[in-house]
């Protein structure tokens, strides 16, 4: 049990020191400190001097300095690569290997050295070891290579049925277990939330109730089963992490609107973002080229909770949008609040490292004018607000995430259903942003779907990152 | 054939936003038939009309006053359903006798004859008085019962026809619309309709029973506008080609405007409305601009009364579908007082239970 926490922090350090080599660290991006081991991935059982008897279960990783492995350890070993540089593994397949020492098939392996002088507990010896570093089995021990050829194609049929049937192939139970727990929550919301809709004859008195829970029973069924996809087609390696922030971030760039019904639209947008402290103000616009459509939105966003620069986070967001629709003859204006929590799922289980889930929750109040038949600010109406989102992190600073949005008073309005669905959902889309080169400029992309579609380039810049990231919508 | 690919790839992209145009399409073939021996055509396609048999035609009216185009080399029967109880059929102007089996049904014999017009009307179809109509909406499920609905319309004479913002059914089969008109021979006025979302799923069933999916007629100097909303919008050729123009040439007139889905949901937060509330600011918009005198509308099945656009506007979804609970209205229709050129003020609610 002692030889392989030993093993472990050992490798842990070898993995951290690799991924340096091969991956600097962002600039001046806050130390992370987790507070618990849980808030590492990691469950009560799952710390550095936790027995290996279940190698099933999620384990600390490395650190991202190579420096004595004192907590607290940092969550992103981005890559395990081999002296000769050869593909790298990602730190369960370390783990796993460690424990693989000692097995017959070492002897038949090449060798290298690994020493480490600095260990948490003073208890720990300096340890010597013989890793065959070019024979890697990249598979955990008890994980036959069968079984994680077969994981994605259980995930997606199987996983339909039962959340983390993906995981549980990929000999990972304990995220199994959490994502059936939370595909339980899921429909059991589900079936409050659609069950109360249709007892009460969807009242309006009780409709945020019932129509929120049936919205997030909705997303969390995805979710979990999207979640355990990934989980089983990546294993853990995608190396992707939360984007730190930047006191200011600016975009401009072009959006399309392709509406049959209100006629396409080509609009510049311009949006411009900064922190003061834990608060962040937005500003954007979308200006038509060569028609009278503008939409104006001013915001502000308060981090309540929450380390955003490992992804999890808990925001309240209020916002005021006018939009001009000149040539149809009517103004809106909403004024909305929204609470936004992201939660990146290397909490749930290893394997899913790299992803996250958003939801908000939020009302809005909408009013509107008729200029041409001199009527003021009227027909005002309430907005329920609510986005699921699923997403990956994708190297340092960037992101691709699909979501569900319950709105439908933005360009993409609802989708297009027919029969009873018709008019009850809101739209979806993908987005997705990155930064490169010296990571100031970058580009922001989204394509919504509903009964418009909308797409959008932005080009970004960013002063240098200084915080985390605030996860938001790009 | 690259061209053709990127064409075809166009007209399919384009039909994801367009999910209802099929069905709007056929509002161009409604209304007419022919046989062997003739041709028969409602001029603005408001009726269904099918051949039965060898020179026998149905007729069910989606309108009050209807106009056909007959052509024939021999003579046809039609069967006259779903019309007003006095009305009146004439032949290039003359009348022709029609033989009552109920309040809303007659059959007529039609001589032979080229480029013939035949108009169907009440004897004060154009004489500009106030006059009485109920609106009923969202029975679904609940057609079980709609014959109570039925037998308490039937117990006021004052009553002149029953127009619906549909939802009539549930699934919209032919054997749920055949049972639906089944049921509406209890009722001694005629009963006009759009289409609702739950008829959707078969509107080549609808077409067949009741006719065209947006009807637009005039009665006593009020205008109507029965519009297609089931897919929580209006097909934008529908409105441009159709309603629209409606709109703009009866601007002076009182104009009632019924759609199923709600523009706005007056319960935001429901939102059983259009799919996009930019479109439904639009058409606000535009009614507003008409001076449309009153908005209708279904799909929500409570009782509400508002405006929109500064425009009056109810909801009344009281067919007997599952009810909006916790708000003490269950099955109700509206009954409207019109009076040619004034704005509509006078609408009330019968609770049927």
């Amino acid at each position: 049990m002692l030889r392989s926490a030993h093993v472990f922090l050992l490798l842990s350090v070898l993995f951290a020191g690799s991924a340096l080599a091969q991956s600097p660290p962002p600039e001046s991006v806050e130390p992370e400190i987790p507070d618990s081991p849980e808030d590492e991935g990691l469950g009560p059982e799952q710390n550095a001097e936790t027995p290996a008897e279940d190698p099933t279960e999620p384990r600390s990783e490395s650190t991202a300095e190579p420096q004595p492995v004192t907590p607290p350890l940092e969550s992103e070993p981005a890559s395990l690569a081999d002296p000769d540089g050869l593909p790298a593994e990602n730190a369960s397949d370390a783990t796993s290997l460690a424990e693989n020492l000692g097995s017959p098939r070492q002897a038949e392996a090449q060798h290298a050295v690994l020493t480490s002088e600095h260990v948490a507990e003073s208890s720990f010896e300096e340890v010597t070891l013989e890793v065959p570093h070019l024979q890697l089995d990249p598979l955990p021990p008890v994980c036959s290579p069968t079984r994680r050829a077969l994981a994605p194609i259980v995930a997606l049929t199987v996983g339909a049925f039962v959340s983390g049937a993906g995981q549980y192939t990929l000999c990972d139970p304990a995220a199994g277990r959490r994502l059936i727990g939370a595909r339980v929550v899921s429909l059991g919301s589900l079936f409050l939330g659609g069950g109360g809709l249709v007892m009460t004859g969807a009242s309006r008195k009780t409709i945020p109730i019932f129509a929120g829970l049936a919205i997030f029973g909705i997303g969390g069924t995805l979710f979990t089963y999207l979640a355990d996809v990934y989980g089983a087609l990546t294993a853990g390696a995608n190396a992707g992490r939360p984007a730190p922030s930047s006191t200011l971030e600016l975009a401009a760039g072009y959006r399309f609107v392709h509406d049959v019904r209100l006629g396409d639209l080509h609009a510049a947008h311009l949006r411009a973002r900064t922190w003061f402290g834990t608060t962040r103000l937005n500003a954007e616009a979308d200006i038509a080229l060569g028609g009278d459509n503008q939409r104006l939105s001013l915001g502000i966003r308060q981090r309540l909770a929450g380390n955003p620069g490992r992804g999890n986070a808990f925001d309240i967001q209020s916002g005021l949008t006018f939009h001009r629709y000149g040539e149809h003859s009517f103004h809106s204006l909403v004024l909305e609040v929204n609470a936004i929590g992201r939660l990146h799922l290397e909490t749930i289980g290893r394997n899913m490292r790299g992803s996250f889930v958003e939801g908000q929750l939020g009302l809005g109040y909408q009013g509107f004018a008729y200029p041409n038949v001199d009527r003021g600010l009227s027909d005002f109406n309430s907005l329920l607000l609510a986005v699921v989102r699923y997403g990956v992190y994708i190297g340092e600073s960037g992101e691709v995430s699909a979501f569900y949005n319950h709105r439908r008073d933005r360009f993409a309005g609802g989708l297009a259903l027919d029969g009873v669905a018709a008019g009850n959902f809101g739209h979806i889309g993908l987005e997705g942003r990155g930064f490169f080169g010296n990571g100031r400029f970058g580009l922001a992309g989204h394509l919504h779907y509903g009964s418009a579609l909308t797409f959008g380039l932005n080009l970004l810049y960013r002063t240098q990152p200084d915080r985390p990231e605030e996860g938001a919508t790009p | 054939m690259k061209r053709l690919i990127t064409i075809l790839c166009a007209l399919s992209f384009t039909s994801c936003f367009l999910s209802s145009e099929d069905h709007y399409q056929l509002d161009f073939e409604v209304g007419q038939a022919s046989g062997a021996a003739f041709e028969l055509r409602e001029v603005e396609g408001r009726a269904a009309v099918r051949e039965t048999e060898t020179g026998r035609v149905r007729v069910w009216g989606a309108a009050p006053t209807l106009e056909f185009e007959f052509s024939g080399s021999s003579a046809i029967e039609i069967d006259f359903q779903n019309i007003l109880p006095e009305a009146e059929l004439t032949r290039d102007g003359v009348a022709i006798p029609l033989r009552y089996s109920s309040e809303t049904r007659a059959a007529a014999r039609i001589d032979e004859g080229t480029d013939v017009l035949l108009r169907l009307a009440a004897p004060d179809a154009n004489a500009e008085e106030s006059y009485r109509v109920a609106v009923l909406s969202d029975v679904q499920n609940a057609i079980d019962t709609v014959n109570d609905i039925f037998v308490q319309m039937a117990e006021d004479p004052t009553l002149r026809f029953v127009i619906s913002t549909g939802d009539l059914v549930n699934n919209g089969t032919q054997e749920q619309l055949d049972r639906f008109q089944s049921e509406l021979e209890a009722l001694p006025i005629p009963f006009f309709s759009t289409v609702g979302n739950h008829e959707v799923p078969g509107p080549i069933e609808w077409h067949e029973t009741f006719g065209p999916f947006s009807t637009f007629f005039e009665f006593k100097g009020v205008t109507y506008s029965l519009v297609d909303s089931s897919n929580a919008t209006v097909h934008p050729a529908l409105w441009d080609e159709r309603v629209q123009p409606w709109l703009d040439a009866n601007v002076d007139n009182t104009h009632i405007f019924l759609t199923h889905v709600p523009l706005f949901d007056p319960s935001g937060l429901r939102s059983g409305a259009f799919r996009s509330r930019n479109e439904a600011a639009s058409i606000i918009a535009r009614l507003a601009e008409a001076r449309v005198d009153g908005i209708f509308f279904g799909h929500v099945h409570s009782f509400y009364a508002y405006s929109l656009g500064g425009t009056y506007t109810w909801i009344s979804g009281g067919g007997g579908a599952i009810e909006e609970r916790l708000d003490g209205i269950e099955r109700h229709y509206l009954v409207l007082n019109l009076t040619p050129g004034e704005d509509l003020r006078d609408v009330s609610m019968v609770r049927v239970d």
